[in-house]
């Protein structure tokens, strides 16, 4: 189930879900995910990745803009590559590792 | 008299069947504001799944975004990945000389203002090399496009190309394919029979 975040509210956390704005000069493409606040001191990084074919992912170095809060999480926003290795960047997948 | 109006539509036919050029009739396909956009077989001549066998070129958002599979290269500014896509003009060649990539590839910067780009909303023309699904080729040829990139949905009109492998000319009229002879031998003697009446 997608995460839904009308008007900055976090109402149903989920999976990532893309979101795309036209604007007068191109579209304004990105996906929205929800990750812990507490993520510096519980020792987690996110990194967020992109692929065409499932095989070859590549890492965003985007830095996240938090779209809305959801007490002990939120929801960030990262823009959306039209591509990921010379192909089209279908999938989208945000890794998790542990620093401690 | 009747023995020249006879020789003249035949020989337009010879000439055009030497020419070898593949034309692809009004297709007008429209390519919706969104990031699936539509998957296009250009030798088949049809819209396919995504990434379903066969399918040459991918625009999305309205044209703003667009994909080939390494069967159809678009013509760009430089063979570099994303290079973009450059908008030709009634006249210019597409051939060997031209400039394409290789493999996936794709273009985001290919609408603006500036010399070789689309204008959004309006008319352009995509130059290709086309390996067929049959893996005959390279032939090259031309599509009329409209791209968009204000949230509009953009068009892929028609297209052409040489099956003979030589370089082709951009056309404002479609030249006529191999699959109106039989209409254009049909209609001339149609007429040949209402003269002789």
């Amino acid at each position: 189930m997608a995460a839904d975040v009308p008007g900055a509210l976090l109402t149903k956390r989920g999976t990532p879900v893309p979101w795309y704005q036209s604007t007068t000069n191109g579209t304004d493409f990105r996906v929205i995910y929800i990750r812990r606040k507490d993520a510096a001191e519980a020792g987690l990084v996110y990194t967020p990745q992109f692929s065409g074919d499932m095989t070859n992912w590549e890492n965003s170095t985007v830095t996240p803009t938090v779209v809305a809060d959801g007490g002990e999480v939120e929801a960030v926003s990262i823009k959306y590559p039209f591509f990921a290795a010379g192909r089209k960047a279908r999938f989208f997948r945000v890794g998790v590792s542990s620093t401690h | 008299m009747k023995i020249a109006s006879f020789i003249i539509p035949l020989s337009l036919i010879v000439a055009q069947a030497h020419a070898a050029v593949i034309y692809s009739g009004l297709k007008d396909f429209t390519i919706s504001n969104g990031f699936d956009g539509i998957y296009l077989d250009v030798d088949g001549g049809n819209l396919v799944g995504i990434d379903a066998v066969g399918w040459d070129v991918n625009p999305f958002f309205g044209g703003e975004g667009i994909v080939n599979s390494p069967a159809f290269q678009p013509v760009r500014t430089s063979s570099a990945i994303y290079a973009p896509v450059v908008n030709l003009a009634p006249g210019q060649t597409v051939g060997p000389t031209s400039v394409f990539g290789s493999g996936f590839n794709g273009s985001s910067t290919h609408l603006g203002i500036t010399a070789g780009k689309f204008t959004s909303g309006s008319e352009g023309y995509l130059g290709f090399k086309l390996t067929t699904n049959a893996n005959a080729g390279p032939y090259y040829g031309f599509m009329r496009v409209i791209f968009s990139n204000t949230g509009s949905a953009g068009k892929i009109l028609d297209w052409s190309y040489q099956t003979s492998g030589e370089a082709i000319t951009i056309s404002a009229v479609p030249e006529i394919s191999h699959a109106s002879l039989p209409l254009i031998c049909a209609a001339s003697m149609v007429l040949r029979r209402r003269r002789r009446k």
